[in-house]
């Protein structure tokens, strides 16, 4: 056998396989479980403890790329808070054009879904340029670091909301945060959870998944939803399985046939060098 | 109108695909098109959501009149694109820098800290015996001033080296997962949202 | 005065906040800070079409002296001016803006970010080799973390998201803090360099 023409497939033939496997669970879903890690718990748990009534904040800092991994946390998160009867302020400092959008619909479609109000149990400060400047101003007044408005221009004072959250210091319980990479938790723990001592949860694309583990060890971060996966175990803790869910036996298949194009690359590697190796 | 959203989003995924194949006019269409948009909304969004409420509010509204003062330091910044005056833009450069430099001496102890102290803990378990041990190794790694060619420096840096590359490989796991679910979230809007073939 | 300006204004800054940080100048060092980071948010408010003005001015030369590829460059063009006045016209949140935005930008961007997939893919296939050690500790531990993560991992081979999170827990964790403590001291070093005028590849001058 050629065990050379195993390293050299044609690439996009394998584009074309994996695009078959991840869309055949779809058609039949397998329905594997999806197991609950400690993280995620931790961060279901350190919401659940908050008391009934408490102001969340909520910072959607992404992209278009990576929404489809974090979209499904925010959704997660507004029904678990919406029952608790917390109330959600919510920022979005990576992207102006998509961050605040994304924010809006997908707190909207669970807040209409519970009868929640916007203004009154949450609302969308959306984007503000520079996020350093803007996170160390909003602790001690939020409605400056908005410059005075919400995501769509409107004048704060018109929020009932906004009456009660003047500072993240006196005023907020808990920061949610989902990011991308930059602003992400180190801006967050800088200026706003370390010195106001502050509990930080959220999740992440799970590019950033190993590089976050020792901020979870040292207890700055509470917890942590990793990607799709994470978004997916939440989805299962707070009992209404979404996009999150619906993902998983896709990406099981697409896991599988990495591995496969793996072996495959290293045999074909292998075989030709002992070939190589015997003339 | 919203299923005519769902086929034009359909159509712009497969456009952006199309470049799998090899680089091709649609790709370039979409890629351009898409740069255009994100430049021309930007613009729009802090025209609307933060210049205007800046200045209507803030500036004239509150009588901040000191305001004016940033906003020229900000301004400055286009004299990059004034020939022989462009030294002019550093000085708005200059704020930032100094801003940003002082900004993380100032407050990022805060965090970096908590990571000094959490790796000093009770060696009670083998768990925190083998944390302890990497995380000592990598720093060992990192110290190019000392030199480290024969016996323990060079065996102890050899572990560190070992240690990257575990944690290498499992950033490779994560990243590998993290896009495959960006594949999946595209897929669900073709054959879900715009065909309806899935569920 | 054309170079010494800005490097006395970096160390100005950064010395400002550094010292209404670190000494104790009670309300009013706290004032002065919020201050100084209203005064950075509204620089950066003005300079936002520091970006629009390098773009257009980038594609307006590729279009006038009609450069390979200037049809895309027009493109470009039309695109920014076209979704300028739209969302302007109808509002950031209005109907057709938020369309357009959502329905084209939004999805070509999640689509070309996606392309990542199966460039992943194509680099397990091509690059991912056993060719020593350090390469195959690498790969175990990818492959463990690849299985662990994945709810069929632990269809095929039970208890291994334990071992997985082991992995980031342990190992990965211990890792990445001794990355993030060696980049830490790295990147004060880098501050304080800034501070002092030694780094100044920023004013264009080399360092």
């Amino acid at each position: 056998m050629d065990w050379e023409k195993l390293q050299n497939i044609d690439i996009r033939i394998l584009y074309v396989i994996i695009l078959f496997c991840m869309a055949i669970p779809m058609f039949k879903p397998i329905g594997l479980p999806v197991a609950v890690s400690e993280n995620s718990r931790k961060v279901f748990q350190v919401i659940e403890d908050l008391p009934d009534g408490s102001v969340i904040w909520v910072s959607h800092d992404t992209g278009s790329g990576n929404a489809p991994e974090l979209n499904p946390m925010i959704s997660a998160l507004a029904r678990q808070a919406f029952r608790k009867n917390c109330k959600l302020v919510g920022t979005a400092f990576f992207s102006e054009t998509v961050g605040p959008t994304l924010l809006y619909d997908y707190i909207n479609e669970v807040a209409q879904e519970m009868g929640k109000e916007y203004g009154v149990d949450w609302i969308n400060l959306g984007y503000r340029i520079n996020a350093p400047a803007t996170l160390k101003i909003m602790v001690d007044d939020v409605w400056q670091g908005a410059g005075g408005v919400d995501w769509a221009g409107d004048p704060l004072d018109k929020f009932p909301l906004m009456q009660q959250v003047r500072s993240i210091r006196n005023d907020v319980d808990l920061l949610f945060v989902t990011t991308v990479g930059s602003p992400g938790y180190g801006d967050w723990m800088q200026y706003v959870a370390e010195p106001l001592n502050k509990p930080l949860t959220g999740g992440a694309s799970l590019t950033m998944y190993s590089g976050v583990q020792h901020y979870i060890r040292s207890g700055q971060l509470k917890g942590f939803l990793g990607g799709l996966r994470g978004a997916a175990e939440y989805e299962q803790l707070v009992d209404h399985p979404g996009q999150g869910l619906a993902g998983m036996d896709a990406q099981s298949m697409g896991h599988i046939t990495v591995l496969v194009f793996l072996l495959l690359g290293n045999i074909g590697y292998f075989m030709a060098r002992s070939k190589n190796g015997r003339q | 109108m919203e299923q005519f959203g769902n086929i034009v989003s359909s159509i712009c995924i497969l456009m952006a695909w199309s470049y799998l194949i090899k680089e091709n006019a649609v790709y370039n269409f979409a890629e351009h098109l898409l740069v255009g948009m994100a430049v021309g909304r930007g613009i729009a969004y802090t025209i609307e959501v933060q210049l205007q409420p800046r200045i209507v509010d803030g500036i004239i509204g509150q009588g901040r009149w000191s305001l004016i003062i940033p906003a020229i330091i900000g301004c400055l910044i286009y004299f990059r694109f004034v020939r022989g005056y462009e030294w002019v833009s550093r000085i708005c450069m200059a704020v930032w820098i100094g801003y940003g430099a002082g900004n993380f001496l100032a407050f990022n102890p805060a965090t970096y800290m908590p990571q000094i102290f959490d790796s000093f803990f009770k060696l009670d378990s083998i768990d925190n015996v083998i944390y302890f041990l990497v995380v000592i190794s990598i720093v060992w790694y990192f110290i190019f001033t000392v030199r480290k060619d024969s016996g323990f420096g060079q065996q102890f840096s050899m572990i560190g080296r070992y240690a990257l590359m575990i944690a290498f490989g499992s950033a490779y796991g994560s990243i590998t997962m993290a896009y495959l679910s960006l594949i999946i979230g595209q897929l669900q809007i073709i054959l879900r949202d715009t065909l309806h073939l899935v569920k | 005065m054309k170079r010494q300006l800005p490097l006395i204004l970096v160390a100005v800054t950064a010395v400002f906040i550094m010292a209404m940080k670190f000494f104790n100048f009670g309300p009013f060092g706290a004032a002065a800070i919020t201050e100084a980071d209203i005064w950075i948010q509204v620089t950066y408010e003005f300079a936002f079409l520091l970006g629009a003005i390098n773009f257009t001015l980038l594609h307006y030369g590729n279009v006038s002296r009609q450069k390979p590829r200037w049809i895309y460059s027009a493109i470009a063009l039309v695109a920014m001016v076209l979704t300028c006045i739209i969302t302007l016209v109808d509002g950031v949140n209005g109907e057709i803006a938020v369309f357009l935005y959502e329905n084209i930008a939004n999805r070509i961007d999640s689509a070309i970010y996606a392309l990542l997939g199966f460039y992943v893919c194509s680099a397990a296939y091509r690059s991912f080799k056993l060719k020593n050690l350090e390469a195959g500790i690498l790969l175990v531990s990818a492959v463990l973390l690849m299985l662990a993560q994945a709810p069929i991992g632990d269809a095929i081979f039970p208890g291994i998201s334990k071992l997985g999170e082991w992995i980031l827990n342990v190992p990965n964790s211990a890792g990445m803090r001794g990355i993030r403590l060696g980049a830490g001291i790295g990147a004060y070093a880098a501050s304080i360099r800034v501070i002092l005028g030694l780094e100044r590849s920023w004013t264009g001058s080399g360092s």
